[in-house]
């Protein structure tokens, strides 16, 4: 069982390629130190893999890597991803969805991946940071 | 690898790819989709053996099958695991791209006409 007294896990990357494939590794052990239930991890793959990319491929100019943080958290009745950044300001939430299978853009089935994958999504902007919070229920919550 | 490219007979082009198709995963099959569609015709992806996939991944698919569509082929999808169909099918890729369960129904439908 989830315990949402345990402090949040925290992993910081940049969006260099190498370093991004440290995000799934670090979320199945961290999901597993938290005692979440192996089910919710495929719909937290996806959205995180679209959370991040979006930075990757939007926030940051081209070989220009910038520092993103990632935590997961347990709180009452869901788990929390949270995915923070400095670049320019990019809200997921109020994004086009860049509909129909032609497009071939990461952008455009990550948004729409995204939200089918985490149905309760915020985003803030402060300090010059984006901050996306992913959350998801637990089922029997 | 996460890809293998089978020749079946007829000029049938198998490309199995398996594991993880994630940031890593997906470099490394950008180049191998992109050369198979350059010179393919007739493409069934096998996915049985893909035990994730999400934008990114699907981003080196569409690209090969865009190339061997350009050049008036067809590129099929066999088999995902329900978890990869359910990002398939969010995506809207099977429009372009249709899901078969069975082989010889996926051979089927990329073999070109007469």
């Amino acid at each position: 069982m989830a315990r949402p007294d345990q402090a949040p896990e925290e992993l910081r990357i940049t969006s260099a390629v190498d370093e991004l494939a440290r995000l799934y590794p670090w979320l199945d052990a961290a999901a597993n130190r938290l005692s979440l239930n192996p089910n919710m991890l495929q719909a937290m793959h996806v959205a995180l893999e679209e959370a991040v990319m979006n930075v990757a491929m939007h926030g940051y100019p081209a070989g220009e890597a910038g520092e993103i943080i990632v935590q997961l958290q347990v709180e009452a009745n869901a788990a929390v991803l949270r995915v923070e950044d400095q670049g320019p300001r990019f809200d997921p939430v109020a994004a086009p969805e860049n509909a129909g299978p032609d497009q071939a853009t990461p952008g455009g089935h990550g948004i729409k991946l995204l939200r089918h994958f985490c149905k309760d999504i915020s985003y803030a902007r402060r300090a010059d940071r984006n901050f996306l919070t992913l959350r998801f229920p637990f089922k029997n919550a | 690898m996460p890809i293998i490219i089978e020749d079946l007979p007829n000029g049938i082009t198998k490309v199995l790819l398996s594991g993880r198709i994630d940031v890593a995963g997906s470099a490394e099959i950008d180049m191998p989709m992109s050369v198979m569609g350059g010179s393919r015709q007739a493409v069934i992806v096998d996915l049985s053996g893909v035990s994730f996939i999400a934008s990114l991944g699907l981003r080196s698919i569409v690209l090969g099958g865009k190339s061997v569509m350009r050049k008036g082929g067809t590129l099929v999808l066999l088999s995902p695991q329900p978890a990869v169909e359910e990002v398939i099918t969010v995506s809207g890729i099977d429009e372009l791209f249709p899901i078969f369960r069975d082989e010889a129904a996926a051979i089927a439908a990329v073999t070109p006409a007469g």
